[in-house]
């Protein structure tokens, strides 16, 4: 077997009938995905891979319940959602039942590239930091479908399949998202000529 | 159509989500309408901010990690799992047992003894008192007095 070339349902059935490499191969292909819900939930790239290997255990644990209707990236998307959301209330509760003040719930600011002109490199650097937090601030349906879109880079068709839902619906989400980023970043983005 | 419209479908227009008519429509109208113009360049730059985030990537070798981790878990759960099972036979024997004694210690009452008091069962009582009454056919005042003040 083939396992880079396999599409995900043949994996799926080779490792609903035992074979490991076929798991090892449904890792390789959604880990990057996993890792990208992890770090947008969290914002430290220190949680990615022990939270992406909790993710993929669950995945291992719940795979022989997958059948023909569920898209693989789907089912592995959502387990990967609720990792990273579990993860975030633990924390909060316990910054909540604790004096820890130190900020590391909030998770570190990650690293942006390069803007791609010099001139504006500190408001650039500036409004991406924003928009990273106010990313993160999003309710969890607009920051899903605007993952998908922008990280992912899917169609609304594909983003429709995964999450079950009409291409319309997907419209509607992706614009109440943008809506939402929008007036997080009024203070960045309002009135500008 | 009115703005909020025409802003869905400049967000649809942005993915590239829209039909060649309907890309006409937004664009004729931006063409009149400064604010909406503005709005598609924000969601430009805010989709861009978004994608320039770095990915995090994790090492080409997460995938073999994650099955060195299946198996330790596995090992782990072999080990446990005699202890586990003892365990479970344990709780389920032990629930038995309180359930059989609970069964036990309501329907099964151990019986009472019946203690059958002098005064119910007409009896006639030894004290003191009764012998002084019962002895005299129409007890004085001090026959009285005596009764209540014997002992019994």
């Amino acid at each position: 077997m083939n396992y880079a070339e396999s599409d995900d349902r043949s994996l799926v059935q080779a490792f609903q009938n035992g074979d490991e490499r076929a798991f090892e191969e449904i890792v390789r292909r959604y880990q990057r995905q996993v890792a990208n819900v992890i770090y947008t939930t969290l914002g430290n790239p220190q949680d990615v891979p022990d939270l992406a290997q909790e993710v993929f255990l669950k995945t291992y644990r719940s795979l022989g319940r997958i059948t023909v209707e569920h898209s693989l990236f789907s089912w592995i998307y959502r387990i990967a959602v609720n990792v990273a959301i579990d993860e975030l209330r633990r924390r909060k509760i316990r910054r909540m039942t604790s004096f820890d003040f130190s900020g590391d719930a909030e998770g570190k600011e990650p690293k942006f590239r390069d803007p791609v002109t010099p001139d504006d490199q500190l408001a650039s650097s500036e409004r991406r930091e924003q928009v990273w937090k106010a990313l993160r601030k999003l309710s969890e349906t607009s920051r899903t479908v605007l993952l998908l879109r922008e990280y992912e880079e899917l169609s609304y068709r594909e983003i429709g399949d995964i999450l079950h839902i009409s291409e319309q619906a997907v419209k509607s989400r992706i614009f109440r998202a943008r809506e939402e980023l929008k007036e997080l970043l009024k203070d960045y983005f309002e009135e500008r000529p | 159509m009115n703005h909020r419209d025409i802003r869905k479908l400049i967000s649809a227009m942005v993915d590239g989500e829209l039909d060649d008519a309907e890309t006409k429509r937004v664009n004729e109208h931006m063409a009149s309408c400064p604010s909406c113009t503005r709005y598609a360049r924000t969601l430009r730059m805010v989709s861009a901010d978004i994608r320039s985030v770095s990915p995090v990537s994790l090492p080409d070798t997460f995938p073999l990690s994650v099955l060195r981790a299946l198996r330790a878990e596995e090992a782990e759960s072999r080990i446990w799992m005699p202890v586990e099972a003892f365990a479970r036979r344990f709780v389920v024997g032990l629930g038995g047992v309180v359930v059989l004694f609970v069964a036990l210690a309501t329907t099964i009452r151990p019986e009472e003894p019946v203690v059958a008091e002098p005064y119910l069962t007409g009896e006639m009582s030894d004290s003191t008192a009764t012998r002084v009454l019962l002895t005299k056919e129409a007890p004085t005042k001090n026959d009285l007095l005596l009764a209540v003040v014997s002992p019994e």
